[in-house]
């Protein structure tokens, strides 16, 4: 099965009824990763909700190949600091129980052993999101959806980010989507397979 | 011949079995809730609902009022109660659906109202001035034999809720406050709101809202503020010392008879939190 998602001819508006997108139509592959991007309010994240089941303001057909258990999304964060100070190993451990030796390798090298007790309410946002990026890879999705999974992310954390999703896809059994503002990754570095650009399906 | 140490120990002793064999079981009772419910508002204050707590206390606080006015069966506040709390919850989850801004304000204004409800019905029914004052700041020292068999089955199954679903509830909590994920499932609440619901209704109606806000939201807030990163350690830090304080609270609220039980609990709670920080603060192991 290397086919995961099918969409065609989607059409979208807010959730206080403004047309927002129209005729869109992807396929998503095993091993595929998949880039959607446009500028602020064009409906990105609006997507991956309806993608997800999230929001239901959309017409045309979403065509999922598998179980929605075996996607996994990473939201933008909406809040930075938690009531209880947690540790990044607790936040790890709330996915599945991992040995710290073997934090590295499944969190396809995002995360170090020495990192995880470090408390969440005092880390960078590189390490809030490489952790909360880690927490997904631990579920093994076989599609993994991630918001602008580079906002609060340096230079050579990015970089970690793109070699960690190349490898979670190499072995063609996974495949990702991600939403990034235009601004915040470079489309020749990341040389993605597809492109969706949303200013194409504007509803004029 | 008994040594003078020995004859001191009897002298105490007495006095303590006899206050034991008549409060032993409130004194267990309370022990237990307040453990349970610090566990309980450590979860509702990572969700940022301290504020709906209020609320839903003063929704189940009015049910009560109305229940006893209206005196049909022992049992009617409690159910009155619950529905009163069931109907508060639903409002306060539909003023603030689908707002990313704070949601205080709409949660103070419902409190206000829910306030004044109280009031009016105790000025419908004159007979609950008294109830009204037991029911806000309780007593435990009055409670029946009865109801601290109740409080204490309530307390040990809340605290097994709480000990054994604290990564799912964490998990939750932490999804919820971060992320900002809303729950998609077939029902409005999920069984952590049930929970939650429940436990207030029978709190506010046995030991009182004081009582109930205090355990609740008490420890978990020194516990935020002065104790270093670890869940385990966060929750243990609020469960032994809501408990202990509970017991110590009682027992010095019993040994002077101008001591009410729930304030001497109260600045026990937060006497022992304070002087318990520096032991919860060393390093613990994760699992």
């Amino acid at each position: 099965m290397s086919h995961l998602l099918q969409v065609r001819d989607l059409a979208y508006q807010t959730p206080d009824h403004r047309p927002l997108i129209e005729r869109l139509s992807f396929d998503l592959n095993l091993g595929d990763l998949l880039v959607i991007t446009g500028p602020n309010g064009i409906g990105k994240s609006t997507l991956l909700q309806i993608l997800l089941g999230q929001a239901r303001q959309a017409q045309g057909t979403i065509g999922w190949q598998l179980p929605m258990s075996r996607v996994g999304f990473l939201s933008q964060l909406h809040n930075r600091e938690f009531h209880i100070s947690l540790t990044l190993a607790d936040i790890v451990s709330f996915a599945n129980a991992v040995e710290p030796g073997l934090i590295q390798e499944r969190s396809h090298g995002l995360l170090h052993a020495s990192q995880l007790n470090l408390a969440w309410n005092t880390a960078s946002g590189g390490e809030r999101q490489k952790t909360l990026l880690t927490r997904v890879f631990l579920k093994d999705p076989s599609v993994l959806i991630l918001d602008e999974p580079m906002n609060h992310l340096d230079a050579i954390s990015r970089q970690q980010l793109l070699t960690a999703l190349r490898h979670f896809i190499a072995d063609g059994q996974h495949a990702v989507i991600m939403v990034g503002h235009e601004s915040s990754w470079d489309p020749l570095e990341w040389n993605p397979h597809r492109t969706i650009d949303l200013k194409g399906y504007v509803v004029p | 011949m008994e040594s003078p140490s020995y004859d001191r120990f009897e002298r105490i002793r007495g006095p303590v079995n006899q206050l034991l064999s008549i409060y032993g079981w409130t004194i267990a009772a309370s022990m237990f809730l307040a453990a349970g419910l610090a566990l309980l508002g450590s979860q509702l204050a990572a969700r940022d609902r301290a504020m709906q707590t209020l609320c839903l206390g003063q929704g189940a606080m009015l049910g009560v009022l109305l229940g006893l006015g209206l005196a049909v069966h022992p049992l009617f506040p409690l159910l009155t109660a619950l529905i009163s709390a069931a109907l508060t919850f639903g409002i306060s989850e539909f003023l603030v659906a689908r707002r990313m801004a704070s949601s205080n304000t709409h949660f103070a204004s419902l409190f206000a109202v829910l306030l004044a409800g109280g009031y009016l019905i105790s000025a419908l029914f004159p007979a609950l001035e008294n109830h009204m004052a037991q029911k806000y700041f309780g007593d435990l020292a009055t409670l029946s034999t009865e109801e601290s068999y109740w409080g204490l089955i309530v307390g040990v199954v809340l605290l097994m809720l709480m000990i054994v679903y604290h990564r799912r509830f964490t998990c939750e909590s932490f999804e919820k406050a971060i992320t900002g994920s809303q729950r998609v499932g077939r029902w409005p609440w999920t069984s952590f709101d049930l929970i939650a619901l429940l436990t207030l209704c029978f709190c506010v109606q046995t030991v009182g809202y004081l009582f109930t806000i205090a355990c609740l939201f008490l420890p978990t807030a020194v516990a935020s503020r002065q104790l270093p990163a670890g869940l385990r350690r966060h929750l243990w830090f609020c469960g032994t010392t809501s408990a202990v304080a509970a017991g110590a609270g009682f027992l010095l609220s019993l040994e002077s008879s101008r001591l009410p039980t729930v304030p001497s609990i109260i600045v026990m709670i937060l006497i022992t939190s304070l002087m318990m920080t520096p032991f919860f603060s060393r390093k613990m192991p994760h699992r």
